[in-house]
């Protein structure tokens, strides 16, 4: 991956969690299990361990996901509106 | 490749260990041979009587019961800490050698005319090692120097107690100090072992702490990575502590044992220690005292420590609920330290996980130990996995850390605790809060900095109880601006653990940021409650406010109009407020309705922004207009009506 990309993907993962969108930022689907949401962490820790924005940002939603009960969630996703 | 040292740094005893190449990793040995109990670099500083120092490790491990007050051991129980912690907890009179209070209450070890911080005596055993292991005769395959290390430290050590073993490491003469949690360390070398991808729960029980972790591997491509999930365990409970409760035991049951002098007592505690190793294997052990023989069985044992096994529930519980877990999740326990030996022990870990539901492969792996021993060594896989860190050959992704951090706040209604980091984070990570400060002729204004963690002895799922350190009250000189203080406090916890505050005076230069190394209170302090829910920080409002920016073209008209209504409602609710703030508050949302009602639709995400931080400066506790639960039922309100 070029830096430019990689910053862009870094840029992204940000955005993302800043919009709550933390299953996107994650890379997982809204039905993700505890397991595959702790497992999407770590990975992406990993690939982005040298840039503490991005572990800042994947530490949030981690916490958030984790964190919220399933009338959270519902409120979370109901919020989100599709761009444009 | 270029070796560096991992150590694990123990309360009673370290070790040293160096990756020569991915798969082989090789033990340091000492120039004292190795200690019974496995583990090469026993943490034991023997002085002369004036103060000089005579010897490290093996030798003056074994000179304690000659000269208890001049044999300094046991102090990673002691670094970092208050004098005054120290003394609430007990453990200034756990050592027979005399122990301070110092400057700023710190701590001080004084051995005849000299005194010491306990980070000198941690100087003084990392010295030894790096000697032994660049001494070629005693350790031919490394053969260079060791400017580099990774230390383990245990999982549950807070942030401020990190520092001063850093500290240590580099007066010892190393150049460069990494850190790893002790379980994640272990971990990582059995993760090594299995290679494949599972959920490892590490109890690490020590001399000193106690450590539970939950680490996760991963498979990412061709690669594996593994990270912490969570980590809880105790600060102070360990095999020291089994050994008071199994002497205290004793010393009950058997009317004869006399204990008059600090040799005596040192001696019995001695014979006590290698009775405990003893009943690993057998069934019975006898304890040689001044000329008599005391008998002490494995269920006796086990009577003795009830109460220390009990203690245990708590950090199982905690670490898997906290990684976000189930116990069937859990594919693999690994057991690590000296007292996971005793089949007690292993049985009371066994009952908790058989409660929470764990799998009956892993409750038989544990079974197995009898039979099949430990699957990685307990006394080496902490410095095997911190030299597998130092090499590079493995790396946790993340690193989690246990207490929180926020401020109090005062109010009418009492102090509370605000937060600011929550706890359980990953770091590194960085919270930041602003704050209003009323009187605007103050030329100070000060914080009080508290950490916040969960009580392992008090656990219950349902209703947690929290313990609150004091860190200390920091204060900023700031200057008048003619309008109220407004200051921002920057919390962060580093790469190293490290924890750094910054106060700064908003719309100014002026600020000041305190480090770990001066946030050294650990005192309880008393606190009604937290000041906010969990999720509604400083971030998650900026995470809407970035929504509603984000949004603005989709807005309706009917969205527009409940807005509006909303903010009229709360106009309605502060109009009889005089407060300055709420009057300045009051003038920026009229004017962001103003906008929506000329039916510009753009305005709408502006009114809607407007409207959150009114609601955020109407909880603010200095004003108290609303209460948080009502906060976060205006907020919910809010998103139902932009939905």
């Amino acid at each position: 991956m070029s830096d430019d990309n990689r910053d862009a993907a870094d840029e992204l993962i940000i955005k993302m969690v800043e919009a709550e969108r933390y299953e996107e930022a994650l890379g997982l689907d809204h039905s993700a299990s505890r397991r595959e949401t702790t497992a999407a962490f770590i990975r992406l820790s990993a690939r982005h361990s040298g840039q503490d924005r991005v572990l800042i940002a994947l530490n949030k939603a981690r916490n958030a996901m984790l964190s919220e009960t399933g009338e959270d969630k519902e409120l979370r996703l109901s919020v989100f509106k599709s761009p444009g | 490749m270029r070796l560096k040292l991992g150590i694990d740094l123990g309360t009673y005893n370290s070790s040293a260990a160096v990756a020569v190449q991915r798969d082989t990793v090789v033990m340091v040995t000492s120039k004292e041979g190795k200690s019974p109990d496995g583990k090469n670099f026993p943490s034991f500083v023997q002085f002369a009587s004036n103060g000089s120092k005579v010897s490290v490790g093996v030798r003056a491990k074994r000179s304690l019961a000659l000269n208890p007050s001049l044999v300094v051991w046991g102090v990673k129980r002691l670094v970092g800490l208050s004098f005054q912690a120290a003394l609430d907890r007990g453990e200034t009179k756990r050592f027979q050698y005399d122990i301070e209070r110092g400057p700023g209450d710190t701590i001080l070890i004084r051995v005849g005319n000299e005194r010491f911080t306990p980070s000198s005596i941690l100087e003084a055993i990392l010295r030894e090692i790096k000697e032994d292991a660049e001494n070629q005769d005693l350790n031919p395959l490394f053969g260079t120097r060791f400017d580099e290390a990774v230390i383990s430290i245990p999982a549950y050590y807070k942030a401020i107690r990190t520092a001063p073993i850093l500290d240590a490491a580099r007066q010892a003469g190393f150049k460069e100090v990494g850190t790893i949690a002790e379980p994640t360390a272990a971990a990582l070398k059995y993760g090594l072992q299995i290679d494949r991808e599972a959920v490892i729960l590490t109890f690490d029980l020590g001399a000193g702490t106690l450590d539970v972790t939950v680490l996760q591997i991963v498979q990412d491509g061709d690669n594996l990575v593994s990270g912490e999930l969570c980590t809880s365990g105790h600060e102070a409970l360990g095999g020291l502590d089994m050994d008071i409760a199994v002497r205290d035991f004793l010393i009950a049951k058997h009317k004869e044992i006399a204990l008059a002098t600090d040799k005596d007592r040192a001696l019995f505690l001695d014979e006590v220690e290698k009775s405990k190793i003893r009943l690993s294997k057998a069934q019975a052990a006898k304890l040689l005292f001044a000329n008599s023989e005391i008998s002490l069985t494995r269920d006796e044992l086990e009577e003795a420590l009830g109460d220390i096994l009990k203690r245990f529930r708590g950090p199982i519980h905690m670490a898997i609920k906290e990684a976000g877990l189930e116990a069937s999740d859990i594919d693999h326990v690994l057991l690590v330290g000296g007292p996971t030996h005793i089949p007690c022990v292993r049985q009371a870990i066994r009952r908790e996980l058989a409660l929470l539901g764990a799998r009956h492969q892993v409750l038989a792996e544990i079974d197995a130990i009898d039979q099949r021993g430990f699957p990685v060594n307990p006394m080496e896989c902490v410095s095997q996995g911190a030299a597998l860190k130092a090499a590079g050959v493995i790396t946790p992704a993340s690193t989690s850390i246990a207490e929180g951090y926020g401020i109090v706040i005062g109010s009418d209604r009492g102090r509370h605790y605000d937060p600011i980091i929550k706890e359980n984070s990953m770091y590194p990570i960085e919270g930041k809060v602003s704050l209003g400060f009323t009187d605007p002729n103050a030329r100070t204004v000060a914080l009080e900095l508290v950490a916040k963690s969960a009580d392992p002895d008090k656990y219950s799922e349902s209703k947690p109880v929290f313990r609150y350190e004091h860190l200390g009250q920091y204060s900023l000189s700031v200057v008048p601006t003619g309008d109220l203080h407004s200051v921002e406090l920057a919390l962060c916890v580093s790469r190293d653990k490290a924890l750094a505050a910054t106060l700064t005076q908003e719309g100014t230069d002026i600020h000041v940021t305190y480090k770990s190394p001066d946030l050294l209170k650990n005192d309880i302090v008393q606190l009604l409650d937290d000041g906010n829910t969990p999720n509604l920080d400083a971030t998650t409002i900026e995470a809407m406010s970035a929504k509603f920016d984000r949004d603005r073209s989709a807005w309706t008209r009917k969205e527009m109009e409940d807005c509006v209504l909303m903010a009229r409602r709360l106009l309605e609710l502060v109009k009889s407020c005089t407060h300055q703030r709420i009057r300045e508050g009051v003038k920026v949302l009229q004017m962001s309705v103003s906008g929506v009602s000329d039916n510009n639709p753009e305005e709408a995400a502006k009114l809607a922004n407007s409207i959150r931080e009114f609601l955020d400066l109407l909880r603010q506790p200095e004003i108290g207009v609303i209460k948080t639960e009502e906060f976060r039922q205006y907020l919910k309100d809010l998103a139902r009506i932009t939905n």
